[in-house]
């Protein structure tokens, strides 16, 4: 009946963040909102990833893109471009 | 190793300090974006692209790294751990990435800076890489504001290490059995 309370912030919340708790006896599966969270966060990488591999840190429109990109600016971008600029 | 009372509240006090001023920041960011992409006035349009890497580097940068580095020491010196539960290991991911792409697009920052003080350049053309920091900025925000409710509401979840690690650890007596 009194069990120790299975997470600090459940039943008995000291909201002192002690991380003193127990969670014997819990479900061991991985949570669903951990396995949300990871799809999400895997696609978000992915498609950081693509982003800087077919355009690199620049954009387009900017000096030292990797693409082509139709949009780039007209005036001073070859002056400015020379140093590079992209990782 | 686990802190006092007293340098723990200090180590969080630390913590969310620098994680919600980090947030704030790329809110900031995203204003300043917003600002360079609509305003009208050529001079405050440039003048929102120069200011960003200097903000960028004295104020973002530290704050990123405040807060991972007082979120490492506020994992490792209390008994929640660093690996042993999956909202903190989250946080520290988020983190992580947040840090590693704000590092990556620096030099970026300070293109579009030099661009923007560059009298040559048309507004028309310093506005079209206003989109940019705009997407970055928004994307800071959403995770961070991700870290923030992780940190807030501490959903339940121990990783299979954090469930070995407490296996070990002696359980207290109940007190009515």
């Amino acid at each position: 009946m009194a069990n120790p309370p299975r997470y600090p912030d459940s039943k008995g919340e000291t909201g002192d963040d002690t991380g003193v708790w127990t969670d014997r006896g819990a479900p061991t599966g991985t949570p669903r909102w951990v396995k949300v969270f990871g799809i999400i966060a895997l696609v978000v990488i992915l498609l950081f990833v693509f982003q800087l591999v077919t355009e690199g840190p620049m954009r387009p429109g900017m000096p030292g893109m990797h693409s082509g990109g139709g949009n780039a600016p007209s005036s001073s971008v070859t002056a400015l471009g020379a140093d590079g600029g992209h990782g | 190793m686990t802190m006092t009372p007293r340098l723990r509240r200090f180590a969080l006090t630390a913590h969310v300090v620098s994680s919600v001023g980090w947030l704030g920041a790329a809110l900031v960011f995203l204003a300043l974006a917003i600002i360079g992409l609509t305003g009208q006035d050529a001079q405050t349009v440039r003048g929102a692209y120069i200011v960003m890497e200097p903000a960028a580097w004295y104020v973002l940068v530290p704050l990123a790294f405040a807060s991972l580095l007082t979120g490492l020491v506020q994992a490792l010196g209390t008994t929640w751990g660093l690996f042993r539960h999956y909202w903190v290991l989250f946080k520290l991911l988020i983190n992580v990435f947040a840090t590693v792409v704000l590092l990556i697009f620096m030099e970026t920052f300070s293109i579009m800076a030099s661009m923007s003080a560059d009298p040559t350049m048309s507004t028309a053309d310093i506005r079209a890489m206003g989109t940019f920091p705009r997407e970055h900025a928004a994307l800071a925000m959403v995770l961070l504001l991700v870290a923030t409710v992780l940190a807030v509401y501490k959903p339940k979840g121990m990783t299979r290490y954090g469930q070995r690690k407490q296996r070990m650890v002696p359980q207290p007596r109940s007190s009515d059995s």
